[in-house]
């Protein structure tokens, strides 16, 4: 990035819109707001994965070391040490301020000691290990941090959780047998879930102060909801696979407290993409976009759990729909010059081909021609789409959009 | 609400979440009556997953024929149900199942997780017992030769909470 800048003072300097002294000037000042730059993203990425690993390691500590410690006084050394790592964390961050970066990331670990104590708990009185409530206390311990602080590490992980919620909520109680059809639902519960979360993130990028942990939030959303989408383009979860097994005799089959569960996802999410198209303070074609896509998958998701086909109908329209999504994930963030959605577009297109490479000419090749063509497409689209996506990149830092100022 | 305001208030909440669930807890396994539960083995695929044992029971499941039939409905997978136990024998034993908490009696609260025709299964919220890491497999064993029993703290709104794990009559500790 400091080599382009370079270039182009170069350039005006020939030009004559700058004398040398200011040019020299720009070039030094364009230098050290790389080195601070750089120097700032390691330290919040050294300091997040460091806060990480001591609340890994935490989780770890207090479910080995049960005999060492009385009950009241694991959970008394837990508080303490939840307390003085949040109170450690906004000290740095708003009070002192010499460290905002280390502040934000001891927030991030407290946000993490506070589950960890929860879970401590309640293994002390020995609630039921995958209980849901657990990690919906989590999450409402946690948010208010997103809220206040603006902490996006903090939004992130109230993301996975909410994921995470989903899952134990909807299979609560049950044992793997009896819920073995609610397993063929699950992508299309996931891809409803990863839609109204997107959703709602939107409509936090209303507020300014917000629009960095709503980013946050979206950018996982849109992981979870290809990820889901992407199993969905399989038979297995979408078609008629074999004799043995009906992808539409499961979704038949799925509990009540699944079907319910799915229903008032359903109807979250077509309220939060309703809210988020109609009243935001956006109106750029990308919101327009967001809507219609939105509103598209979860009608096609609708259909495919409540009217399941005993064809293959379903996996066609769900392939279509990943292959549609991939496309506007790469248009829109070649429009909006994000890197970030470019990532996500090219990485899904690259398992896309691959896995349907595999799909469609398995039984239809001789096996060594057909490792061989597979070996090539990955090895010249690979370095193609590598390519393209470093020189997209370069291109977006150079025209000024770093990433960060994308809600 | 400036920063300052917002940290105060979270610690608070924080506190107060933590505050509740030790004290709902603790009032369950003080003031709940004792009921001793006879375990019963589980299926080996779901044995031992971590540093807990998977705990069944012989309330944990009943036939609905031999319920009283005034009482029963057609039991669905996620219901609410109330079970009232017969403590006249060593073991607690389920004496009938209700829709509604009944009145004057002892009741854990549980949930129908496994309808198939007339056998029902139920969760009470204590399949799970914690143990340090490696101890699980020693009770497992037993458990599964009928030799741990679980001394058990129920509270007048029906919250169940495990007290004591037996084995052989006498309390496991990890000390």
């Amino acid at each position: 990035m400091a080599r382009s800048i370079d270039r182009l003072i170069d350039q005006w300097q020939a030009q004559g819109v700058v004398s040398a002294p200011q040019a020299d000037r720009m070039r030094g000042d364009a230098r050290e707001f790389h080195r601070e730059n750089s120097s700032r993203k390691l330290i919040t990425v050294f300091s997040t994965i460091g806060a990480l690993l001591l609340g890994i390691g935490a989780f770890l500590f207090m479910a080995s070391n049960w005999t060492a410690f009385s009950s009241v006084t694991k959970v008394i050394l837990m508080l303490g040490v939840t307390g003085a790592v949040y109170y450690g964390g906004y000290s740095l961050r708003y009070e002192r301020k010499d460290y905002p970066l280390v502040g934000n990331a001891l927030l991030f670990l407290g946000s993490l000691l506070f589950g960890v104590t929860v879970f401590l708990i309640a293994q002390i009185y020995h609630v039921n290990a995958n209980s849901h409530w657990l990690v919906l206390t989590w999450i409402l311990g946690i948010l208010p941090l997103v809220y206040c602080f603006q902490n996006k590490a903090i939004a992130g992980l109230s993301t996975i959780l909410f994921y995470v919620w989903i899952g134990l909520f909807v299979f609560r109680g049950f044992t793997v047998n009896a819920s073995q059809h609610n397993f063929v639902a699950l992508p299309a519960l996931y891809l409803v879930s990863a839609v109204m979360v997107f959703a709602f993130g939107g409509m936090h990028a209303w507020r300014e102060e917000w629009q960095g942990c709503a980013r946050v939030v979206r950018l996982i959303s849109i992981k979870a909801a290809m990820g889901a989408l992407f199993l969905l383009t399989f038979k297995v979860f979408s078609g008629e696979w074999s004799h043995f097994f009906s992808v539409s005799d499961s979704l038949a089959k799925v509990t009540a407290q699944f079907s319910m569960s799915f229903a008032l996802i359903l109807i979250a999410a077509i309220i939060a993409v309703a809210l988020n198209s109609l009243w935001s303070t956006r109106s750029d074609t990308n919101h327009r976009w967001e809507g219609a896509i939105g509103g598209a998958l979860l009608s096609l998701t609708g259909l495919f759990f409540y009217f399941p086909s005993a064809t293959s109908v379903y996996t066609v329209l769900f392939n279509m729909a990943f292959a549609s999504i991939v496309l506007a994930l790469l248009i829109i963030g070649h429009w909006r010059e994000d890197i970030k959605l470019v990532n996500i577009g090219m990485s899904s297109l690259s398992i896309f081909v691959l896995v349907r490479y595999f799909d469609f000419f398995w039984d239809l090749m001789p096996r060594s021609i057909f490792f061989m063509i597979g070996g090539l497409i990955l090895v010249v689209g690979g370095l193609s789409m590598e390519r393209k996506r470093r020189q997209l990149s370069v291109a977006y830092r150079q025209s000024g959009n770093a990433e960060d100022h994308h809600e | 609400m400036n920063k300052s305001k917002s940290f105060v208030l979270i610690g608070c909440l924080w506190l107060s979440i933590i505050a509740a669930f030790v004290v709902t807890k603790e009032y369950t396994l003080r003031t709940g009556a004792e009921i001793l539960l006879k375990t019963r083995p589980v299926d080996p695929r779901d044995l031992f997953r971590g540093d807990y044992v998977i705990l069944s029971y012989d309330i944990s499941r009943f036939n609905a024929g031999d319920m009283q039939s005034s009482l029963v409905r057609h039991f669905r997978v996620d219901d609410q149900v109330y079970v009232t136990l017969d403590m006249d024998g060593e073991y607690s034993r389920i004496k009938q199942v209700h829709y509604d908490p009944p009145r004057g009696e002892i009741y854990l609260k549980g949930r129908v997780v496994q309808v198939h025709g007339d056998q029902i299964s139920l969760e009470y919220g204590i399949e799970s017992y914690f143990v340090p890491e490696g101890e699980g497999k020693l009770i497992e064993r037993r458990r599964n030769r009928g030799q741990v029993d679980v001394l058990a703290a129920v509270d007048r709104r029906g919250h169940v909470m495990i007290k004591k794990l037996l084995m052989d009559d006498v309390e496991v500790r990890f000390d």
